[in-house]
């Protein structure tokens, strides 16, 4: 993998966790076996590579994946090639992950083909559980381009520019595809009676 | 502007915003590094050249000797005296065919190759298998055999790399930590702290997730699935259903008259009732918890067809993952 280049625009952004030298660092200590500096990776990644999985797959099995992609990671670090991008490497295995887990088992709530943009069941408003649930359907039948940042904005509580370096977008690309992704959401949960 | 709060919390907050991070919050991860055991990829590396360098020194035992990705277990005494073959042994590794023992005064840990660790109790016999010696497990990286006694894994692996067989069934890991204990009739009892394990013999597979425990038995099976604060009786009727005692409708109506949707967990392992009359209570109530997904067809379900059975757990499992209500 090529090293990203460093975007200026991001200078007016506040310190963010997600690709900077630190991790470089910790990726290069981790790889060479450095179980304490693994674990500062998880702390900085975990949240991200959750909002990938999310974005896929259903929050039980998310949380298992998260396992999973951090634990093959530290047995595939001697394939990381390009330390500085060990974020965008995480987020490859999680994606991944998750078609794998597709293939296990079909989601049920990913959308048909005919039923992709009218979801079945009204959200049951004041079940706040049933609530989150139609709202993280919404959010998943969403075009991955808004589906990822959405998740990570909304499920994990990460800023714009955080979300950004993570997806190696500018600024300017991100804030857009949250706009756009939000107007989206609203439509879908508006359909479901959400208002 | 709203879009600067979207954008980073700044400006006037959009309230449909704060709704959603409220909503959608309660996914947010939460869960804890992977247990990575002591394992240092160096250490490892260093052992595989001293592998090599005994090796070349004779090579005919070179071509006996385990490959570099055969499992490796090898033992810590945490107390007393654990026993290899009757012997004493204060540490090393465990080969396959070899089992271990504690007395009531012994404890012991087995790290399990690179993925996590088994510890004993006293009073315990476990065993190290080869993949396939025990039915089902063809596809093991670690198989291990709890024969009597508890045991606690600690495992973050792939799933199905991790087995435990027992005289009840095959305990499959699929990325968790968990307790297993075998009584003396080869009842086995299996109680999970995190994750998920499966339990499996030819005949049935139950699933077991954090929070939940399963009480299979050599002649019946893998139990269906209770949560541990589940009643004394709701527990019993899903044993008599188990171990097809008593009238099964009066059992059955103990279960379906639950009102804590986690319950689904139970239910769902009862849609392979023997009555097909049973399994359309189950099918009905469990579809007033969550009614199964589009495409999912009473008729399929009720016959056994396992595809539709799954995409209907993985929408019942949102609930599985909830505190008790």
């Amino acid at each position: 993998m090529d090293a990203p280049e460093a975007d200026p625009r991001l200078g007016d952004a506040s310190p963010s966790p997600i690709t900077d030298t630190e991790s470089t660092s910790l990726a290069r200590r981790a790889r060479e076996g450095d179980r304490s500096a693994f674990h500062e990776l998880y702390d900085r990644y975990a949240s991200m590579i959750h909002a990938v999985l999310i974005a896929r797959v259903a929050p039980a099995d998310a949380e298992d994946l998260v396992q999973e992609v951090f634990l093959a990671a530290w047995r595939k670090l001697g394939s990381l090639r390009d330390e500085s991008r060990v974020g965008a490497w995480l987020a490859t295995i999680a994606k991944n992950r998750a078609k794998r887990a597709h293939a296990r088992a079909p989601r049920p709530a990913e959308p048909l083909p005919d039923e992709e943009h009218a979801p079945r069941q009204p959200i049951a408003v004041g079940d706040s559980v049933e609530a989150s649930r139609a709202a993280l359907d919404c959010l998943q039948s969403l075009p991955e381009i808004y589906r990822e940042p959405l998740a990570m904005r909304l499920v994990e509580g990460m800023s714009g520019p955080e979300i950004a370096r993570a997806l190696e977008r500018t600024p300017e690309t991100l804030r857009v595809q949250l706009t756009r992704g939000m107007k989206l959401l609203r439509e879908r949960l508006a359909r479901r009676g959400w208002s | 502007m709203r879009d600067e709060y979207l954008w980073d919390k700044g400006g006037v907050a959009d309230p449909e915003v704060v709704e959603l991070e409220e909503l959608l919050g309660r996914y947010r991860h939460r869960g804890a590094p992977p247990e990575l055991g002591r394992r240092r990829p160096r250490t490892r590396a260093i052992l595989l050249v001293a592998a090599s360098i005994l090796a070349a020194v004779s090579g005919a035992l070179w071509l006996s000797r385990p490959s570099a990705s055969s499992p490796v277990y090898m033992l810590e005494v945490l107390a007393g005296s654990p026993q290899i073959g009757g012997e004493s042994r204060a540490g090393g590794a465990l080969a396959p065919g070899e089992a271990l023992t504690t007395d009531a005064a012994s404890r012991a840990l087995v790290r399990v190759g690179d993925i996590g660790t088994v510890e004993l109790e006293p009073g315990c016999r476990l065993a190290v298998r080869e993949a396939g010696d025990v039915p089902g497990s063809a596809g093991a990286d670690y198989l291990l055999y709890l024969e009597r006694g508890g045991i606690r894994a600690e495992i973050f692996a792939e799933p199905r790399a991790f087995q435990v067989g027992t005289p009840s069934g095959l305990a499959v890991d699929l990325g968790c930590v968990y307790e297993a204990r075998v009584e003396d009739d080869g009842t086995t009892l299996l109680s999970v702290e995190s994750g998920l394990v499966a339990f499996e013999t030819p005949a049935r597979r139950v699933v077991v997730p954090q929070g939940a425990v399963t009480r299979s038995h050599p002649v019946h099976g893998p139990g269906t699935p209770v949560w541990e604060d589940a009643s004394a009786e709701y527990r019993l009727a899903a044993q008599r259903l188990d171990e097809r005692t008593g009238d099964p409708s009066a059992n059955l109506e103990v279960l379906l008259s639950t009102v804590d949707e986690r319950d689904s967990l139970t239910l769902w392992h009862l849609l392979d009732l023997d009555d097909v009359r049973h399994r359309e209570q189950v099918y009905d109530r469990l579809a007033a918890i969550a009614p199964p997904p589009s495409g999912v067809k009473k008729e399929r379900v009720l016959e056994g067809d396992e595809d539709m059975r799954k995409r209907w757990r993985r929408t019942l499992s949102w609930y599985w993952g909830k505190k008790k209500g």
